[in-house]
């Protein structure tokens, strides 16, 4: 498999490090757009309703 | 057919609600799938005998390039859907598709060099052409959506914007189809997606195949939410004119 292409290392006795750290990282980038969407709708909900109309149009 | 390079607005009864939450039953359905893979990769699936732990990098990076080519797929559809017949719905939906394959196309190119550093000895090998193209195809959207902010006129970024999703688009079967392509490259040949049946061991192909239904709700998910985010800032830009 991937292990035996040209140039591979060795079985990582020590690879925990690297799938904690892109583990996390996918989890960090997921939740930041989650955040970045929901705070863009409440920053265009609050613009709607500052204008006096309702968000649903 | 009309010709003219207008945005049909879509009538008021047909618009979705925005008012409510734009995050519902689908967010959490793929929210609760990804935290299952993560506990299901963690503690459920065996450890490969070579590559040791950071062999479970592989449950979310090939699921969420598959995702992030759905999500790409999806904005050249509409992207077509939107030439065709001028519907501003189409053209919202493309918007989404890109925004969030750029999400899942970032976690692809994120996981992969940290990845192949443990077990190619490498960050990244630019004459990979599945590394490379994977490189172009998140630099064409990411013009895609510069694209859509930098053109005031809606009807002119909508069509200028068309064009480059459908053109993104074309390079992903080059993308799956170039560890077959080219003979230098560090990406194995598929393990899964492949004519015969699948290398791997039944419990690591059982947690891959529910990593790409997690992380394809999640996507799925994410793209009905940007596609609010898009009604609502549509819906601002209107009260505020």
């Amino acid at each position: 498999m991937i292990a035996f292409v040209a140039g591979a290392q060795a079985a990582p006795v020590s690879s925990w490090g690297t799938y904690h750290v892109a583990y996390t990282l996918v989890a960090v980038i997921y939740c930041g757009y989650t955040l970045s969407l929901w705070t863009r709708a409440r920053r265009f909900r609050r613009s709607i309703e500052q204008a006096g109309v309702s968000p649903r149009g | 057919m009309t010709a003219a390079p207008t945005v049909a607005r879509s009538p008021a009864s047909t618009r979705p609600a925005t008012d409510g939450p734009i995050f519902d039953w689908l967010f959490v359905l793929g929210a609760l799938g990804v935290i299952g893979i993560y506990i299901r990769a963690i503690y459920f699936t065996p450890i490969e005998a070579t590559q040791g732990a950071a062999q479970k990098i592989y449950y979310l990076h090939v699921p969420a390039a598959l995702a992030g080519y759905i999500a790409v797929s999806l904005t050249a559809l509409m992207s077509i859907v939107y030439l065709w017949l001028h519907d501003e719905r189409a053209d919202r939906l493309a918007e989404a598709g890109a925004e969030v394959g750029l999400v899942f196309l970032t976690v692809v190119l994120t996981t992969g060099p940290l990845w192949g550093r443990e077990i190619w000895g490498a960050w990244w090998a630019w004459w990979d052409m599945r590394l490379t193209l994977t490189l172009f195809l998140w630099f064409v959207v990411a013009a895609y959506l510069v694209v859509r902010g930098a053109v005031e006129d809606a009807a002119m970024r909508a069509r200028f914007s068309a064009v480059l999703g459908i053109l993104g688009a074309l390079l992903i079967p080059f993308i799956h189809l170039s560890v077959y392509l080219f003979q230098a490259r560090l990406h194995p040949m598929p393990i899964v997606l492949k004519p015969s049946e699948p290398s791997l061991p039944s419990e690591m192909l059982t947690t891959f195949l529910l990593a790409f239904v997690a992380f394809a709700l999640l996507c799925a998910a994410f793209i009905r939410a940007r596609y609010r985010v898009g009604v609502l800032r549509d819906r601002a830009a209107e009260v505020l004119a």
